[in-house]
C-alpha cells in the first residue's frame, strides 16, 4: 500500500481550502503556487518505479473501501499512460497559476483555491481504478472550470459558462447508466476488472448501448466534430489560466476516458464504430483546420486547432494498433504542452494590449524579440516540426493510420499542412511586416519579464525534450497501451 | 396482547413536547401579556422544542432495534419506521434552527408555531409506523392539519392564507379519497389490519371476488397519495401553497411530508399488497415519469426561488418513486437514503432564502440575488453548495442518493427509466445552475442588503452544508445509520 497517489489528490486539495481562507493575496499567491510546486515535486516520484512502468504494469496502487454496500472502492493507480498525463498536469499547473498569480487581481484567493481544486480533479480521473470514482472526478472538473469561466471570463462568459456544463452534464448524463449497467452485468465498479470480464459476458446490444454512452461522453469532452461547438466559446471567454488547463489538460479526459474505458470495456463495440470515429476525427482535422484560417482573433484560432489537433488524437485512438495508440497518448501530452504553450502567449499579449484581433496587430519582431521568437518555437511545435514534440507524436499517429487505412493517413495529413498554414500565417500576421499601432512600437510594448519566460521556458524546453528523446515517455506508454488493446 | 410502549417513545416524546411548548407558551403570555412583549421568552420555547426534537432522536435511536407488530397489530416497528422517523427528525430539527428570530416575522404567536411543528412531525413519524389503515388516517390528518394551520401563521399576508386555504380543501379532497379507498379495501378484506389482510387480498388477486372492489380501492389510495406527494398529475396546489407558506413551513412540508407518505406508500403497496404489485408497477412508473419531466420543465420557466424550488421538489418526488417501481429491499434503502440526502439538501436551500428574504421582505426573485457571491460570499457559497447537490454534481449528498436510486432501477432491469431519470436530473441542472450564475456572474445594481441571518440559522445552514458534504463523502456511514441491517 502506497501513499503516493492520494497524496497527489491531497496537496492540491489542501492548497485549495488553505489559499481559501488566507486572508491577503501576498501569502495566496505564494501557498498556490507552493502547493502547485510540490504537486510537481510529488508526481515525479511517479517515475521511481521505472522498470514496473516500462512492464507496462500499474504502479502504486491505493485501495480503501469507501461504500462497499454498494461495491465502491477508493481505488488509485498509475500506469505508463497515467503517469505522463499525470505529471502533464502537474507541470502546467504551476505555469497556470504563475500567470494568474500576475495578472489577476479580482478575487485572486477564491480564483487559486478553483485551480487548485481543478488539479486534485483531473489528477483523479487519471489515477482512478473504480468507475464511480472516475466519474465523480470527471464530473466534478465542471465546478471549478464553470466558476473560471464565468466569473473572469470575458464579455460572453455568462453564455459560454452555461453552454460548457451543459454540454457536458448532457453528455455524460447517459454514461452513469452505462456505469450502473456494467456493475449489474459484472458485480464490480473495478475497472481493471471490468476490462477483464465484461467483454466476454456482455451481449451485442449492451456492448453498443455501453459503447454509445461512453463515447457519448468522451465525444463532447474532446471534443470530437460534431459536438465541439461548446469548445470555442469556452475557451474564447474563459481567463488564460482556465484555457491552459482547458485545452491542457481538460479535453484530455475526454481520450483519456475513450482509452482506458470504452475500448476495453466494448471491444466489438469499439471496433465496429471505429469507421465512424476515423471519419469523425478526419472531419474535425481538416473543418477545424479550414476554420481556424479564417479566424479574425488569436484566441479563436488556438481553440479551433484545438478541434483539429484534438482529431489526430482520435484518429490514433479509433486505429487500435499499438503504434498509432502509442502516438495518441503521446500527442496527448505534446497537445497539452504545445496548446498550452500557445494560450499562454496569447494571455500575455492580451495583458499588454487587451485586445485578440490580427488587425491590431504586426511587425512586434521589432518590438518584442524575445516574445516572438519563443511564440515561433511554440507555433512550429503545434504545426509539428521536426525535432519538436509535436512531430513526434503526429508522424507516429500517421504511421500507424497508414497501416490500417492510406487514405486516412493522407487525409489526415493535409491537416498537418494547413495547421503549418494557419499556424504561421499567424504569426506573420502577429510579428512580421511593420507596425501598424502606436501602442506596438518598440519601447512601447514591452518585451517579456523574468517573470514571464519562467511560465514559457519550461513549456519551450520540454518541446525539445520531447521532440528529440521521445523514448523518454514511449517507453512507458507503449508497454501500458499493449496490455490496455485487446 | 403487545402494549410496546417504549418501542413507540420517540412519537411519544415528540408529541408530549408539543402539549409541554403550548402549555409553556400559555404561562408566559400570562405573565407578560401586556406590552410589546409578545416575542419575549421565545427563544425558551425554541429551546425547548429543540430538546424535545434531540431527545426524541436519542429515543429513536435507543428504540432502534425494537421490531415486529405491537398494538394488536396496528403499528409496526422495524427497519422502514427508522428509516422514515430519522428523516423527519432531521427535518424537524433543521427547521428548528431558523431560529426564533425568522418566526418573529410572521408570527406574534410562537408558541402555536412551535407546538404545531412538533405535532406535526408526531403525525409524520407515525405514518412510518402504521400499520393498520384507521391508524394511517389519524397519522396523515395529525400531520395535514397542523401543516395546514402553519400555511396560515402569516396571518395578515393573503397569500399565506390562500396557501392555508388551497392546502385545506385539496388536502381534504386527497383524505376522502384515501377514507374511500381505505373503505373498499376494508368491504373487501373485513379488516383495516395490514397484517389480517394477506389472505383476503391473496383470493381477491388471484381473481376471486371482490378483485374489481380492491383494485378500486388501491387506486383510490393511490390518488390520495398522489396529491399529499404531489405527483403530476395531483400537483397543482404545491407550487401556490410552496410559495405562499412561511418559508420555515415550506421548508418543513417539502421533506417532511414527501418522507412520511413515502413511508406509507412502501408500507401498503410494498409490504401489505405484494400481491399483484407488478400490476401497479405501470401506473407507478407513468406517475414517475410525468412528475420528474412536468415538474423539471415547469422549474426552467420559474423567476420566484421559492416557487422553484416547489416544482423541483415535484421532480424530486417523481426520482424517488422511480427508485421504489422495483419494490424490492435495495429500493426501499435508495429511496430513505434520497430523502435523507435531499433533507439537507433541500432546507438548505430553503435556509438561504430565509435569509435573503429577511432583508427583502418579499418573495425572493432570482434577480434580487444578483452580486450575492461577492457581497455574501458564505451565504452564497452555501447556497451554490445545496444547488450543485440538488443538480446531482458528485461528489455531494445528491449524487449518490440519485446513483443508488439509478442502482435500484437497474437491478429491476429498467434500463430506460434509469435514463430517464438521468436526462431528467441533467436538465435540472440548468435552473439550478442559473441562480449560481445570477449569484456569482452578475453585478448587483443598487447597494446590497445585509442578509439578516440569526445565530440559530446560522447553525443550521452549516449544518445542512456539513452534513451534504459528509453524506458524499461518507455514504457508506450514513447509509449504515439509516438502514437497520438484520429487521
Amino acid at each position: 500500500m502506497d501513499f503516493l497517489l492520494p497524496l497527489l489528490l491531497l496537496l492540491p486539495l489542501a492548497g485549495a481550502v488553505v489559499v481559501a481562507l488566507l486572508g491577503s493575496d501576498g501569502p495566496r499567491k505564494a501557498l498556490a503556487m507552493l502547493a502547485s510546486l510540490a504537486t510537481f515535486a510529488a508526481s515525479v516520484g511517479l517515475l521511481q518505479n521505472g522498470s514496473a512502468l516500462t512492464a507496462g504494469e500499474a504502479v502504486l496502487a491505493f485501495q480503501r473501501p469507501w461504500f462497499p454496500e454498494v461495491g465502491l472502492s477508493l481505488h488509485l493507480a498509475a500506469d505508463g499512460i497515467s503517469v505522463w498525463l499525470v505529471l502533464l498536469t502537474t507541470f502546467i499547473m504551476p505555469i497556470a497559476i504563475g500567470f494568474s498569480n500576475r495578472f489577476v487581481a479580482d478575487r485572486l484567493g477564491q480564483h487559486l483555491a478553483l485551480l487548485l481544486l481543478m488539479e486534485a480533479a483531473m489528477v483523479g480521473v487519471f489515477l482512478a481504478q473504480d468507475l464511480v470514482l472516475f466519474y465523480t472526478f470527471f464530473e466534478f472538473t465542471l465546478i471549478p472550470m464553470y466558476f473560471l469561466i464565468g466569473q473572469w471570463g470575458s464579455e460572453n462568459r455568462i453564455y459560454a459558462a452555461l453552454k460548457f456544463v451543459m454540454y457536458t452534464l448532457l453528455g455524460s448524463a447517459l454514461m452513469l447508466v452505462a456505469i450502473v449497467a456494467i456493475f449489474v452485468q459484472t458485480g464490480t465498479f473495478s475497472i481493471p476488472e471490468i476490462a477483464a470480464t465484461l467483454p466476454a459476458t456482455a451481449g451485442s446490444t449492451f456492448q453498443v448501448l455501453g459503447f454509445l454512452a461512453f463515447a457519448l461522453a468522451f465525444a463532447v469532452k474532446i471534443p470530437l466534430f460534431p459536438f465541439h461547438t461548446w469548445l470555442p466559446d469556452a475557451h474564447v471567454q474563459a481567463p488564460t489560466a482556465g484555457s491552459i488547463i482547458l485545452a491542457g489538460v481538460l479535453l484530455k479526459m475526454g481520450t483519456y476516458g475513450l482509452l482506458r474505458l470504452a475500448m476495453p470495456f466494448f471491444p466489438e463495440a469499439f471496433a465496429s464504430y471505429a469507421p465512424l470515429l476515423i471519419v469523425l476525427s478526419l472531419i474535425g482535422i481538416v473543418y477545424g483546420a479550414l476554420v481556424a484560417l479564417k479566424q479574425q482573433d488569436v484566441k479563436s484560432l488556438v481553440a479551433y486547432s484545438s478541434v483539429s489537433h484534438m482529431g489526430f488524437i482520435v484518429l490514433g485512438l479509433a486505429v487500435a494498433n499499438t503504434q498509432a495508440v502509442s502516438g495518441a497518448v503521446l500527442q496527448m501530452v505534446n497537445h497539452g504542452l504545445s496548446t498550452g504553450a500557445l494560450f499562454l502567449m496569447v494571455g500575455l499579449l492580451y495583458e499588454r494590449r487587451h485586445t485578440r484581433l490580427f488587425s491590431d496587430f504586426g511587425g512586434l519582431w521589432k518590438s518584442v524579440p524575445i516574445y516572438c521568437g519563443l511564440l515561433l518555437i511554440t507555433a512550429l511545435s503545434s504545426a509539428g516540426l521536426p525535432s519538436l514534440n509535436g512531430f513526434v507524436g503526429e508522424f507516429t499517429i500517421l504511421l500507424g493510420t497508414w497501416q490500417v487505412s492510406p487514405a486516412a493517413a493522407a487525409v489526415a495529413s493535409t491537416g498537418v499542412i494547413l495547421a503549418a498554414w494557419y499556424l504561421l500565417t499567424a504569426f506573420r500576421k502577429l510579428a512580421q511586416g511593420e507596425i501598424r499601432h502606436q501602442e506596438n512600437e518598440v519601447g512601447v510594448l514591452p518585451d517579456l519579464q523574468r517573470s514571464e519566460l519562467m511560465m514559457i521556458v519550461p513549456l519551450v524546453v520540454m518541446f525539445f525534450v520531447i521532440g528529440l528523446y521521445p523514448n523518454l515517455l514511449l517507453d512507458h506508454i507503449v508497454p501500458a497501451v499493449e496490455i490496455l488493446l485487446p | 396482547m403487545n402494549l410496546n410502549y417504549s418501542a413507540i417513545l420517540p412519537e411519544m416524546v415528540m408529541a408530549g413536547g408539543a402539549i409541554v411548548v403550548l402549555m409553556v407558551d400559555a404561562l408566559r403570555r400570562i405573565e407578560n401579556h401586556r406590552g410589546d412583549a409578545a416575542n419575549r421568552g421565545s427563544g425558551l420555547l425554541l429551546t425547548l422544542s429543540l430538546i424535545v426534537a434531540a431527545g426524541s432522536t436519542v429515543a429513536a435511536f435507543a428504540v432502534r432495534g425494537e421490531s415486529g407488530l405491537m398494538f394488536q397489530d396496528s403499528a409496526r416497528s422495524d427497519a422502514l419506521s427508522f428509516g422514515i422517523r430519522l428523516i423527519v427528525l432531521a427535518t424537524t430539527i433543521l427547521v428548528l434552527l431558523v431560529g426564533s428570530r425568522y418566526v418573529s416575522t410572521f408570527t406574534r404567536y410562537p408558541g402555536e408555531y412551535y407546538s404545531l411543528l412538533l405535532l406535526s412531525a408526531t403525525g409524520m413519524m407515525a405514518m412510518g409506523i402504521a400499520s393498520d389503515l384507521m391508524v394511517l388516517f389519524i397519522a396523515l390528518e395529525t400531520f395535514s392539519l397542523s401543516l395546514i394551520l402553519l400555511a396560515g401563521m402569516y396571518r395578515h399576508n393573503r397569500s399565506s392564507t390562500e396557501a392555508s386555504l388551497k392546502y385545506f380543501l385539496l388536502g381534504a379532497f386527497a383524505s376522502g379519497f384515501f377514507v374511500y379507498g381505505s373503505a373498499l379495501i376494508y368491504g373487501v378484506t373485513g379488516t383495516v389490519l395490514f397484517a389480517g389482510m394477506g389472505p383476503a387480498l391473496q383470493v381477491a388477486a388471484d381473481g376471486g371476488p371482490g378483485a374489481v372492489l380492491l383494485w378500486a380501492g388501491i387506486a383510490l389510495l393511490l390518488v390520495g397519495f398522489g396529491f399529499k406527494l404531489s405527483l403530476v398529475p395531483f400537483h397543482m396546489w404545491t407550487p401556490d401553497v410552496y410559495q405562499g407558506a412561511p418559508t420555515s413551513v415550506t421548508a418543513f412540508m417539502s421533506v417532511g411530508t414527501k418522507t412520511a407518505m413515502f413511508g406509507a406508500l412502501v408500507r401498503i403497496f410494498l409490504m401489505t399488497f405484494p400481491y399483484g404489485f407488478e400490476n401497479w408497477t405501470g401506473p407507478l412508473i407513468v406517475l414517475a415519469v410525468l412528475t420528474m419531466t412536468v415538474g423539471n420543465v415547469t422549474a426552467l420557466c420559474q423567476t420566484s426561488i421559492k416557487r422553484m424550488l416547489g416544482y423541483s421538489g415535484i421532480a424530486h418526488a417523481g426520482y424517488v418513486l422511480a427508485g421504489l417501481v422495483p419494490g424490492t429491499e435495495t429500493a426501499v434503502n435508495s429511496a430513505l437514503f434520497y430523502l435523507f440526502a435531499y433533507a439537507f439538501m433541500n432546507i438548505g436551500a430553503f435556509i438561504i432564502v430565509m435569509a435573503i428574504e429577511h432583508s427583502v421582505e418579499t418573495d425572493v426573485e432570482r434577480s434580487q440575488l444578483r452580486g450575492t457571491g461577492a457581497a455574501m460570499p458564505v451565504l452564497a457559497g452555501f447556497m451554490a453548495l445545496f444547488l450543485f447537490s440538488l443538480s446531482g454534481i458528485p461528489p455531494l449528498a445528491g449524487f449518490f442518493g440519485k446513483f443508488l436510486i439509478f442502482r435500484s432501477i437497474l437491478d429491476g432491469g429498467l434500463a430506460w427509466l434509469a435514463a430517464v431519470v438521468v436526462v431528467n436530473s441533467a436538465v435540472s441542472a440548468y435552473y439550478y445552475l442559473r441562480i449560481v450564475v445570477t449569484m456569482y456572474f452578475q453585478q448587483r445594481p443598487q447597494e446590497v442588503h445585509a442578509p439578516q441571518s440569526s445565530p440559530a440559522m446560522q447553525v443550521g445552514m452549516v449544518l445542512a452544508g456539513v452534513m451534504v458534504l459528509a453524506i458524499g463523502v461518507f455514504p457508506a456511514f450514513f447509509m449504515g445509520l439509516l438502514t437497520v441491517p438484520g429487521l
